[in-house]
């Protein structure tokens, strides 16, 4: 079950215990099964632009067969309409990015290139709480705003969108992105090229953590003008090709998942399974890494034995 | 009952109890093609008693006049005790004639019958009388008391009881067939008889309320027999006290509903409340939802009132009960719109539910057992014209769910789905001029579960999530009679109201008020052709609010998971008023005619401040005997929502949405108990809040919405009878709303073109009864998912919305039947029901189940065939 619907949390018992009683709607693929065009992730190093810096933007994609995809990337500067899916809320606002596989963004150049002479409607204007007729980009963005990036990848005639917001202005950087120090399994550290080995239908618990020093702390200001400090939590996203993930997420507390590896077909000596891991920490910094995995038929018992 | 206090058109004859006198009798010889009475009829040995009265309009301008008079009439009585025809034999002009004739059309009479046993069709001459009184005259049963009792010997004293009440049987008639001797049992219940012979004797109850029983007593040489006789109601009779006729009414649209009609309807559980979704110009509730979804209109554009006085909370979660049992409760009002100055800040429909009033000569008690809770009731005499009724309600879902949630869920529940409500009504008349009512009573609903993991759909939905919902309410009514015409009620209720609301960090609702709301109400009936209504309508509402959420979900807006969201926090006290004053003038020119026109005034004060006036006017005409005309136009107003008032949420410069409600129907008698009620409307829905800012980055909304909502109710309606009652109710609506000039008109969240539903009830033999409910109703709009893209900071996918509400769910349709079997033991009963919902397992769709990235969809969320039961133990 996966529904995206009935959020609230008596929804939420009252959809387990009706799943119980009247069984679930058509089982769905889950979003940890990637055997599709997908992208799974965007990092940008840094995640927190200052006007005068740059940011290095970077997909985590699956391609099916590992064919190639294009890529379009472009910035909206004033936000997106989610009320109207992937529209930038003004299009004269919307900068180009390039199509190369990584974009990157060069705030002072968007402002002089993209937006010298945008000027936003009365509306945006009352929105982004600037004059309208006289909006002067660099000015806005001396102060922190969050911006849309926006990436469309193609491949084999499949067409997916992806958007990631950016704090961009000021003149520091606040956030960096967590990173990933360990991956295990079974308490056993499983390293970046090691492929591992398990058998058909055997289960292994995938544990994910980030380094200490990652996990930051930061100051958030309350309503009431008091500040309070918090420290990151830590979401992490599992995906594997094959298998069946006990879930997509796991949080600070856990940072487990179970998998279990798939059968083989009759005939087939092995399968080899892709794992992505990625690690977001709740303020736009994200990391990731990627994990191999074979999952071979046991031997053939000695003819005569059972 | 159409007169006023002190004035009363009675029946001279006093049938009521003591049946009529068989002298006046005479067979009717049958019409060729409408009888089915024997060719060669034979004595009728038992004559038809009256056993349902209706009280006739007095005649306007004869009363002002002060005339009294009598109106003879031949009555034909048919087999099954309905009237079929009346014929005025002596008039008395000036609308005597008519309004005993509608009255007496009314009439139900148990059958006559012939010495074989069989009913028959009968002719009785009756004398309606028309009197100016201050109280009806009290009909004396003529008990047979010996003229000089010390003279004569007591040989039998006996007493009657109701099977499986406890209950003595007050003023019914014992014969001793064997002499031809009446005696008539006393409050206690007794009864006795003098100068018998000693030997086997037989006593005979005649059927009328009861069935007829009889019994062989043996009376002794010295002393007296002390037989016990226990009756058992007939349902003819039990079921004709719970007919109504339609009261008086400034409205056009209402709709009444009994609640021992509602209570046996299949699909509610035996929760009368839950009825009012059966009703015309009602949608279906989405789920277990328990919405109130009028003409198309939002959950919050109506209310409910009891009493006058506005609920908090109708219902405990999922809508499976409502938070007042049945046992307090007398009957439902519901308005689908078009409803009186009396009430404001609703623009949508509005359900009254009105308390009974008990009139109790001892203790009774019952338990209720189900699938969802047990219920303990009792209630009884306290003092001289003092009562006391006590509920209390407790459900044990938290015993039986957990078992229900498979080990392999991601879920733990904490606080397991539980809730409670009790009541204590005190009733206290003090003399035909003054009583007072109070009523204690509140509700609690909790449920807390940690989700082990981010749920798959929304990595933010995640940990605790827990929800708490109580009221405890304290709420006086007091009225009183100055004289006559003159009646005032004050009302005021107070208490507290609480509700929390989480889910992890990301959404945390609280909300702390404390309401006082105040009511006065003054009738004023100088003449029978005129009814001042006027009165007081106040709320204060004092409370603290602390909010974390994403700006709450708008019109036709689709679901966007709580990681992608911008998260807003609102905290502080805020305490909004309103003060409303209303006035109805209802003026019968005619006495078939009447004209109601008032207006009311909202002040909305503290947190909020507006200012509104409502005029409203309707009419109704009794064309005829049986057709009555109606219409109604008016101005409803209601405050916007809490959320869009607030500076963080919304904008407190809003103004009220108003409505302007038009409607006009005829109703007809189309036979005994049969009626048709059809009615059009049109409501035009101006300044409805709609929000303006096109991202949920920050909140803006104004009053630039508008909307309408038009169609026709039909309501085909049996009443209660003796063994079948049952509608057909069926809406065609179309609701919509425009937010702006260029997207042009679109469908209501709640559209739904066609609903119908048919209810049936059916009584069998053995004290059975099985009731249906069928309904069928156009599948709500919904607004498609035009794919999707992936947020790669709250790392879910985020639908592309399509077109607001361009796309249906599949039509829902339902089939419910239910079971009631009673049984009946000295001094209690036991009654049990068993229904079965969604017999033939329709598949209805609830909501829609996406995968991850929205290109994959199926229906689901529908209740599978079902069974619930539950049994009510009375004592």
């Amino acid at each position: 079950m996966n529904g995206k619907n009935g959020k609230s949390a008596l929804w939420t018992v009252l959809a387990l215990a009706s799943a119980w009683a009247v069984g679930c709607g058509e089982e769905f693929d889950p979003a940890s099964l990637v055997n599709d065009l997908r992208v799974l992730a965007i990092r940008a190093t840094p995640p927190d632009i200052p006007l005068a810096g740059s940011a290095v933007l970077e997909p985590l994609v699956n391609v099916p067969g590992g064919g190639t995809a294009s890529y379009k990337w472009s910035i909206c500067l004033v936000g997106v309409d989610t009320a109207r899916g992937f529209e930038c809320l003004d299009p004269a606002f919307e900068c180009d990015l390039g199509t190369e596989a990584t974009a990157t963004v060069v705030p002072l150049t968007l402002l002089t290139d993209c937006l010298a002479n945008a000027q936003p409607s009365e509306e945006l204007a009352k929105k982004l709480g600037a004059d309208a007729g006289s909006f002067d980009p660099e000015a806005f963005f001396t102060e922190k705003r969050t911006v849309v990036v926006k990436l469309n990848l193609t491949a084999g005639g499949t067409s997916v969108d992806a958007i990631k917001r950016l704090t961009l202005g000021g003149t520091e950087e606040f956030n960096a992105n967590p990173a990933i120090a360990i991956v295990e399994v079974a308490s056993a550290a499983w390293g970046l090229d090691e492929v591992l080995v398990v058998a058909p239908n055997q289960e292994v618990e995938i544990r994910l953590d980030v380094t200490e020093a990652s996990r930051e702390t930061y100051v958030v200001q309350e309503e009431d003008g008091t500040e309070r400090t918090e420290t990151e939590e830590i979401l992490y996203a599992f995906f594997a090709s094959e298998g069946e993930m006990g879930g997509n997420f796991a949080n600070d507390d856990l940072r487990a998942q179970s998998w279990v590896a798939p059968e083989l077909n009759s005939g087939e000596g092995q399968r080899d399974v892709q794992f992505w891991f990625v690690a977001r920490d709740g303020r736009g910094g994200t990391d990731w890494t990627l994990r191999a995995l074979r999952v071979v038929a046991p031997p053939a018992a000695p003819e005569g034995q059972p | 009952m159409n007169s006023p206090n002190g004035i009363r058109a009675v029946a001279g004859v006093l049938a009521l109890l003591t049946g009529l006198p068989t002298g006046a009798l005479s067979q009717i010889a049958p019409p060729p093609k409408e009888t089915e009475a024997p060719a060669q009829p034979g004595p009728i040995v038992k004559p038809p008693e009256l056993v349902y009265f209706v009280d006739a309009t007095y005649p306007a301008d004869a009363f002002e006049q002060r005339i009294e008079a009598s109106v003879v009439m031949l009555i034909d009585i048919a087999a099954d005790g309905t009237v079929a025809r009346v014929e005025v034999t002596q008039p008395a002009g000036q609308g005597f004639d008519e309004a005993a004739e509608d009255a007496v059309w009314r009439f139900r009479f148990s059958p006559a019958e012939d010495a074989a046993g069989s009913p028959v069709p009968v002719r009785v001459e009756y004398t309606y009388d028309f009197f100016i009184a201050e109280a009806p005259p009290e009909p004396t049963p003529d008990p047979v008391v010996p003229a000089e009792e010390e003279e004569r010997v007591l040989k039998i004293r006996g007493s009657l009881s109701e099977l499986g009440a406890r209950a003595p049987v007050v003023g019914e008639a014992v014969l001793l067939v064997e002499t031809g001797a009446i005696a008539v049992s006393d409050d206690a219940g007794q009864f006795e008889f003098y100068d018998v012979a000693p030997g086997d004797v037989t006593l005979q109850v005649p059927e009328g309320v009861f069935y007829e029983a009889s019994r062989t007593v043996t009376v002794p040489e010295e002393g007296f027999a002390e037989p016990v006789l226990q009756l058992e109601v007939d349902p003819l009779t039990e079921f004709s006290t719970l007919v109504r006729g339609r009261r008086e009414s400034a409205e056009p649209t209402k709709t009444e509903v009994s609640i021992e009609e509602a209570k046996k309807q299949p699909g509610t559980g035996g929760d009368p409340l839950r009825v009012v979704q059966n009703l015309p110009g009602v949608a279906r509730s989405p789920g277990f939802a328990g919405a109130l979804i009028v003409r198309g209109s939002n959950p919050n554009d109506s209310s409910f009132r009891l009493n006058g006085q506005q609920l908090p909370q109708l219902y405990h979660f999922f809508g499976i009960y409502s938070v007042i049992p049945a046992e307090f409760l007398d009957e439902i009002v519901f308005y689908p719109g078009g409803f009186s100055t009396k009430y404001g800040d609703t623009t949508g429909g509005l359900v009254e539910v009105n308390l009974n009033q008990p009139e109790l000569e001892r203790w009774t008690g019952q338990a209720d057992i189900n699938l969802f809770h047990t219920a303990l009731f009792a209630q009884g005499p306290l003092w001289d014209g003092g009562t006391l009724q006590l509920g209390l309600r407790r459900s044990y879902i938290d015993a039986v769910l957990p078992a229900f949630i498979p080990d392999d869920q991601p879920v733990t529940i904490s606080t397991a789905p539980v809730y409670y409500d009790y009541q204590v009504r005190l009733d206290q008349r003090f003399d035909d001029q003054n009583h007072l009512r109070l009523l204690i009573f509140g509700s609690d609903d909790q449920l807390a579960f940690v989700l082990k993991e981010p749920s798959e759909d929304d990595p933010d939905f995640q940990g605790r999530l827990n929800n708490h919902t109580y009221f405890h309410l304290a709420t006086l009514w007091y009225e009183h009679k100055f004289d006559p015409t003159l009646e005032l009620t004050s009302s005021i209720s107070a208490g507290q109201q609480q509700l929390r609301f989480g889910a992890g960090s990301s959404l945390q609702l609280d909300l702390d008020l404390t309401p006082v709301t105040w009511r006065e109400d003054l009738t004023w009936r100088p003449t029978p052709a005129f009814t001042l209504l006027a009165g007081t309508d106040s709320a204060f509402l004092p409370g603290a609010i602390n909010v974390t959420a994403p700006l709450p979900p708008g019109e036709g807006s689709t679901d966007v998971p709580l990681s992608a969201r911008e998260i807003f926090t609102a905290s502080g006290r805020a305490f909004f008023a309103r003060i409303g004053v209303y006035s109805d003038a209802i003026v019968r020119p005619h006495e078939r005619f009447t004209l109601t026109t008032g207006v009311r005034y909202d002040g909305y004060f503290g947190d909020w401040r507006a200012d509104v006036v409502s005029p409203r006017a309707s009419f109704r005409w009794n064309v005829g005997a049986t057709t009555t005309l109606k219409g109604g136009v008016g101005i409803y107003y209601r405050r916007p929502d809490f959320a869009q008032l607030d500076e963080t949420f919304g904008d407190p410069n809003l103004r009220p949405e108003r409505a302007l409600q038009t409607s006009l129907g005829i109703e007809q008698v189309l036979y005994e108990g049969l009626t048709i009620d059809v009615q059009g409307f049109y409501k035009k829905l101006d300044d409805l809040v709609r929000p303006t800012n096109a991202d949920d980055s920050q909140a803006q909304y104004d009053n630039g919405g508008k909307g309408r909502a038009y169609g026709a109710e039909v309501l085909l309606r049996q009443n209660l009878g003796i063994w079948f009652w049952g509608w057909v109710s069926y809406t065609f609506l179309v609701a919509e709303r425009k937010d702006n000039e260029e997207d042009g008109y679109r469908p209501f969240d709640f559209d739904q073109t066609h609903v119908l539903t048919a209810v049936a009830s059916f009584r069998l033999p053995w004290q059975m009864e099985i009731s249906t409910r069928f309904r069928y109703v156009t599948g709500n709009p919904f607004t498609p998912a035009n794919g999707a893209y992936f947020d790669a900071d709250a790392a879910v996918y985020v639908q592309n919305p399509g077109a607001i509400n361009s796309d249906r769910f599949p039509d829902f349709h339902q089939l419910d039947i239910r079971v009631d079997k009673t049984w009946l033991f000295d001094s209690w009963s036991l009654v049990a029901y068993l229904e079965l919902w969604n017999v033939y397992n329709r598949q209805n769709a609830e909501f829609w189940d996406y995968n991850y990235n929205y290109t994959q969809r199926s229906a689901t969320g529908g209740l599978p065939i079902l069974p619930a039961f539950g049994i009510t133990a009375k004592f």
